[in-house]
């Protein structure tokens, strides 16, 4: 009797993939079982001298997922970001106990080598950091390390790279052009190309777009969604929407210790500890 | 009043007449200098004047007006010239006469109220020589074989012939004996040194003397053979001569041999002038020095001097952005990095003649002298590299001026973003992969920043160098035909010293002045020239890293 | 829908509430007309039906809220999509209630001792037509984002309740005259009266599609014809 598209299910058109949609609307349960674990830390504590930056912290980060730290500042997310790729071994007095495994290799063994772990996980910083190369050469500039110096293959992985990082139509003309010569934006997806060329298993980003305007944000986040299927990511952000937006776990970090961690939907929803509902309702301080 | 000093527009002023002095000065040395040197190849006319001598007589006098200058009567007077008038000052004349070898001196002063009839005949002829100067004469005729062949008119237009004819074969000569008499020079000490190889090591057996013996007859041959080329051609430039009636009315012969330029002064128009101005310029930078550097060309020192800091420069840089890439990236932050810091700073304030004696006994003596006991024994007792050289030269002043550089480095790499240097390690590279393609290449520009006050620092040098390796005369440049090519052991002729030469160690000072300037500005014109290479390759350097501030 | 969002995970949220509310809607518009039939038919197997299929919109109706609450928290909506979003949550309340009122006249209907007349019928028959053809309309302005459309469903709800005006009367006049039909009748009364309770909510839908739209609320009282006691 009805003359509408209402029948018994719903339709499905060929742009809406609901079993994507409803994915996404889960709140705990299936989502947290599925995902296979792809970092692992055990009683992590990190002291800079004297001073403890973190405390004790215990966290399993899905595999390609994306997982957000959110907290105050100096709550130690950035802190604890870098120790997944050992950028922390930079500062001086910086101490670690515990461990940090990647795929269940302890990445602080003596044996390993820190250059081959940063190639395994990739790192976006801040403020965007091209070099002062041409942007084919900032792309390119990883392979090289690792010593793949030949035209063919270099031109393949940079374009492939580009295209990952949604910036190969705008840039495929002048790839020859200094990298610098791009807006912020730009400049970093350049950065993430430059990343991802290397083909990592987790690519970490700290607070990737914090200076960038709203449309160049909203164009890294739409590209992290896409970046899920291949890579593990980890965000690190002050931003509590774009966590929300972007995420599908989220840890709440706050004095060196990881508050909670749950899937997205459940943490910002329902949070279970009153520290998390008090920071992200901004009843803080 | 106050207001005004409040409102900061004084300090405008202060800071711009600091800057205005300063250019002034600059500017100041540059206009002497170049007035004074560049003046030296314009040909000047030839006077010829009558001079009353103290005792009364009148002679005749022909030479060029070097200089004048205001002189009491009473000093002349007192010396016994009679000075007519009641004038208390009056001027004297410097009047270069030439022909030192007829008179036996050049320059003299004379008082300008005894010079009369001062005229500037047009036929007067400035003869320039290989030996004893400039010739002033009246042209009478030209001499072939010691007959007349043309006089008068005619002779002029024929000498000019034949002088041009006397300085092809003068060059022919000169480039047998530098080049084909040297190479034969050069096969007899190499066969002499295998000789005395073979000798030390215990070799030496009648066959190889025997080889020995044949090439150095093959070579005995061929030099008896340049040698009877030499005599023909020797022959040959004798053939002509001219006769020229100088001031004290005497006939003196020039063979045309000795003489190098001819031109009569007096006749040549502002276009002539011209063209001979630049002919000289010319010849001055390419020309090799004669009569005791106080004249002729200087090439051999532009060359030296310019070779002399391109190996400084090869040699500091590497030495300075290493020790600089060490302090700043690799060493820690202790104690003994800040007391090395302060030494390397405080190496910059070290007098240069100190280096220069560290030169000479470090490295000509320590080093130089055991490099011959190990490789040029056959040498011996004659020092190879163990006597001062262009290597010690230069090696002497890469050290000098190692603190320029090594602090220009530094302060290059210390302004690389931070951000730059992690980008590079989270992508996987080492350190000192970071380093290398990223890092350094940022500090270019720093680094030819370095590399220019260290060849501003460096050209001007002199004092050490005169203890390790330059040389009033040097016999063949540093860079020749010979294998190796580029020898390293040889002294070398060099600009600073040249000027310090010329100016107080020739015997014929005054003739020497306008040298000294013009050697001078040609000094300073190279290190701007090499500045400004330096400069523009840095500012292309620059544009590289535009876009960077915000790092 | 005016353009593609930069993030493709808010389109897509937002296409999956409208999918699930005009899911709802087609679910409440099916369980009115199953039940309808089974009074008219006196089918009581299908009225069962229709009581136990309720639990489906129940459920459906919690989804879409839990849906909206993690849209609105986790996607900073403005402007239009604020206002779908909050429209959705109320719409879809709406929506349950229409299939509440299903089931209410299902279970009523398993109460009846016998089969309704063909007058009472007719005139049962035409109430319910008249709710779809609204429902349908409405939700059709929802879909295309038509504000002037819902105002036409909003205000043809006044031909309703003329319709449940004169059914009241001949259902006061049934029991005047036979005093054994009062159960039947009562009966009948709350499902009319559902009926007509269905059709507010109609409007009530349409109102908030006005609303979702234009982003004012629609201006001035619904014609009404005043039904408390009818004569």
């Amino acid at each position: 009797m009805s003359t509408l598209n209402m029948s018994a299910t719903p339709p499905k058109t060929h742009t809406f993939d609901m079993s994507a949609a409803l994915d996404r609307m889960q709140v705990g349960g299936s989502k947290d079982a599925a995902a296979p674990v792809c970092i692992e830390t055990k009683n992590l504590n990190l002291y800079y001298g004297a001073t403890q930056a973190l405390i004790n912290v215990s966290v399993q980060i899905p595999k390609r997922r994306v997982t957000a730290f959110i907290g105050p500042s100096g709550c130690g997310k950035s802190t604890f970001l870098r120790c997944f790729n050992r950028m922390n071994d930079l500062v001086e007095n910086c101490r670690i106990e515990g461990k940090v495994l990647l795929e269940n290799d302890d990445i602080y063994d003596r044996a390993v080598k820190v250059a081959l772990l940063r190639r395994r996980v990739g790192m976006v910083f801040q403020k965007p950091n091209p070099f002062p190369k041409s942007i084919f050469e900032n792309v390119a500039y990883g392979l090289r390390i690792m010593g793949v110096n030949d035209k063919k293959t270099l031109s393949e992985t940079v374009e492939r790279a580009l295209r990952g990082a949604a910036l190969w139509e705008e840039v495929k003309d002048r790839l020859n052009s200094n990298g610098l010569s791009l807006s912020g934006g730009q400049q970093q997806r350049l950065v993430i190309a430059r990343a991802i060329a290397l083909e990592p298993e987790v690519l970490l980003l700290d607070e990737p777009c914090s200076a960038l305007d709203p449309i160049a944000t909203a164009k890294v986040e739409e590209l992290l969604c896409e970046l899920k299927d291949r890579f593990t990511i980890v965000i690190v952000t002050h931003n509590m929407q774009q966590a929300a937006r972007v995420s599908d776990f989220t840890a709440f970090m706050h004095l060196g210790e990881m508050v909670e961690f749950a899937d997205t939907n459940m943490l910002f929803t329902t949070p279970k500890m009153q520290r998390t509902s008090d920071y992200i309702t901004g009843r803080f301080g | 009043m106050k207001e005004w000093i409040k409102s900061g527009t004084p300090w405008i002023w202060v800071t711009a007449g600091g800057l205005a002095v300063a250019l002034v000065m600059v500017f100041g040395v540059l206009s002497l200098t170049a007035a004074r040197g560049l003046v030296y190849f314009w040909p000047s006319q030839v006077v010829e004047t009558t001079f009353v001598e103290k005792d009364g007589s009148k002679i005749r006098l022909i030479g060029e007006i070097k200089e004048q200058e205001e002189v009491a009567v009473r000093r002349l007077v007192n010396s016994g010239f009679k000075i007519p008038g009641d004038e208390k000052f009056t001027t004297r004349y410097l009047l270069k006469l030439g022909n030192r070898d007829v008179f036996g001196f050049d320059f003299k002063w004379y008082p300008a109220p005894l010079l009369t009839d001062l005229t500037y005949p047009k036929d007067i002829l400035t003869v320039e020589r290989r030996e004893w100067g400039n010739f002033y004469g009246h042209l009478k005729s030209v001499k072939e074989n010691g007959t007349v062949v043309a006089e008068g008119a005619a002779a002029m237009p024929e000498l000019e012939k034949r002088v041009a004819r006397a300085r092809k074969l003068f060059d022919e000569i000169l480039r047998t004996e530098k080049q084909d008499v040297g190479d034969i020079n050069y096969v007899l000490e190499q066969l002499r040194l295998k000789e005395r190889k073979f000798q030390l090591e215990g070799k030496l057996d009648d066959v190889a003397k025997q080889a020995i013996e044949k090439q150095r007859e093959m070579a005995t041959v061929s030099f008896a053979k340049i040698q009877a080329r030499v005599e023909k051609l020797r022959a040959e430039i004798g053939r002509d001569s001219l006769s020229a009636e100088v001031m004290d009315g005497k006939m003196v012969d020039v063979p045309l041999a000795k003489v190098s330029e001819v031109y009569r002064a007096n006749a040549m128009g502002v276009a002539d002038k011209i063209s001979f101005y630049f002919h000289k310029l010319y010849l001055f930078i390419t020309e090799d020095p004669r009569e005791a550097n106080t004249e002729g060309g200087i090439f051999p020192a532009i060359f030296g001097t310019v070779m002399m800091v391109i190996l400084m420069s090869i040699m500091v840089m590497p030495l300075g952005v290493m020790a600089a890439v060490y302090m700043r990236e690799y060493a820690g932050h202790g104690l003994l990095i800040r007391i090395i810091r302060i030494a390397v700073n405080n190496l910059a304030g070290v007098p240069s003649i100190v280096y220069g004696v560290f030169g000479l006994g470090f490295f000509v003596y320590f080093l130089g002298g055991n490099i011959d006991q190990l490789f040029f024994k056959e040498s011996l007792p004659a020092p190879t590299f163990g006597s001062p050289g262009i290597l010690w030269a230069s090696l002497t002043l890469a050290i000098l001026t190692l603190p320029v550089v090594i602090v220009a480095t530094e302060e290059g790499l210390s302004r690389v973003p931070r951000s730059l240097r992690e980008a590079s390690l989270a992508l996987g590279a080492t350190k000192a992969e970071t380093l290398w393609r990223t890092v350094l290449p940022m500090a270019r520009p720093a680094m030819m920043t370095g590399l220019i006050l260290a060849v501003a620092r460096a050209a001007g040098e002199t004092a050490p160098l005169m203890l390790v390796g330059v040389v009033k005369l040097a016999p063949s440049l540093p860079l020749d035909g010979h294998f190796p090519y580029l020898h390293l052991e040889r002294q070398f002729m060099h600009l600073g010293f040249h000027i310090y030469d010329v100016g107080f160690q020739s015997p014929n000072v005054e003739a020497a002045r306008p040298l000294v300037y013009a050697t001078a500005f040609l000094l300073v014109l190279v290190i701007v020239v090499l500045n400004i290479a330096a400069v523009s390759l840095r500012n292309r350097l620059r544009e590289n890293y535009r876009g960077l501030e915000g790092m | 829908m005016i353009g593609k969002h930069i993030l493709t995970s808010f389109d897509q949220d937002m296409l999956l509430l409208r999918e699930e509310i005009l899911y709802l809607a087609g679910q409440a518009e099916k369980e009115l007309e199953r039940a309808m039939q089974a009074l008219l038919n006196d089918d009581h197997v299908l009225a069962q039906e229709v009581v136990v299929s309720d639990l489906i919109a129940d459920r459906l109706q919690q989804q879409i809220n839990q849906h909206v609450t993690i849209v609105l928290a986790r996607q900073q909506a403005m402007a239009d999509d604020l206002r779908e979003i909050l429209a959705a949550g109320r719409i879809a309340a709406h929506l349950e209630r229409l299939a509440d009122y299903a089931k209410n006249t299902a279970k009523r209907t398993q109460v009846l001792s016998k089969k309704v007349d063909a007058e009472i019928g007719a005139q049962f028959s035409w109430m319910s037509d008249r709710v779809g053809a609204m429902l349908r309309q409405v939700m059709h302005a929802y879909q295309e984002r038509d504000a002037d459309e819902g105002n036409v469903a909003w205000s043809s709800d006044i031909e309703l309740d003329r319709i449940y005006g004169k059914l009241f009367a001949h259902l006061l006049e049934l029991m005047r005259q036979d005093p054994g039909s009062i159960k039947d009748a009562t009966q009948m009364l709350f499902i009319a009266k559902g009926l007509e309770r269905a059709g507010d909510h109609v409007t009530d839908i349409a109102e908030e599609v006005f609303w979702m739209v234009r982003g004012t609320p629609m201006q001035g009282p619904r014609p009404k014809v005043d039904n408390i006691a009818p004569e």
